[in-house]
């Protein structure tokens, strides 16, 4: 929240941050992210950012194709409606991730242009949780 | 090797990129349209496909941009997400 307002002061020759106007409120935190100047980064950063993002949509589509794997499988299990369930989960879980990859692919480009910190790929988090969920339920479906 | 020539090929290995995720939408899309006809779900089949063609031209689009430019992508990314969730949800969706 502070570094987009510093930015913006600095941006401004320092006529923002005068004590004045911050007191009355005439600034807030939202007019200075807006204030901000947006530079095209490095044309190096902005690829490695779109193979990041592509690296996500392969990763879903991998997710996409086991669940339909396991679809089709799903009778050579003997609890059949388990192994039917993590393969419709790992399709869901391979539907919602090219939308989160997409959102971040935004916000760190959004990011690079003003100079800000990376923001963090949360999707990673539910990934590896979900993933970790799904390998337990399905040993279990082959152990039964 | 030319003096000013960058030692490096991000156009290249971003492209590879692309062209691997096409690879990969292709066969999800094929296999995920194979087995639903195969079970005679002939409109889901025909919905898997032409999301698949529709997400891989953007694939392709991109492709050829970067070959002579390092210009960033701009709607692509959003029509490819949105083409793979959409696969998705028909493969959940096809019984």
């Amino acid at each position: 929240m502070l570094v987009p307002w510093i930015r913006a002061v600095a941006a401004a020759g320092g006529q923002a941050g005068r004590p004045d106007v911050i007191r009355s409120g005439a600034m807030t935190d939202q007019d200075a992210a807006a204030d901000i100047p947006e530079v095209e980064p490095d044309y190096r950063f902005t690829l490695a950012n779109e193979r990041t993002y592509l690296a996500w949509i392969r990763t879903a589509l991998a997710l996409i194709a086991g669940g339909i794997a396991l679809k089709a499988v799903a009778g050579a299990f003997n609890v059949q409606w388990l192994a039917t369930t993590v393969g419709v989960a790992a399709t869901v879980l391979g539907g919602v991730l090219p939308l989160t990859a997409l959102r971040h692919w935004r916000a760190v480009q959004k990011a690079m242009r003003r100079g800000e910190p990376l923001p963090v790929q949360r999707a990673a988090i539910v990934l590896t949780t979900g993933i970790v969920v799904l390998s337990g339920v399905l040993a279990l479906a082959v152990l039964l | 090797m030319s003096i000013g020539t960058p030692p490096e090929s991000q156009s290249d290995r971003t492209r590879l990129s692309w062209r691997r995720t096409v690879n990969g939408m292709l066969a999800v899309g094929g296999i995920g349209a194979l087995r639903m006809l195969s079970q005679g779900h002939i409109l889901e089949a025909a919905l898997a496909s032409i999301v698949t063609v529709i997400c891989i031209a953007p694939m392709y689009r991109r492709q050829i941009v970067l070959r002579g430019s390092y210009a960033p992508a701009a709607w692509e990314p959003a029509m490819v997400a949105v083409c793979t969730s959409v696969l998705a949800a028909t493969v959940v969706l096809t019984p």
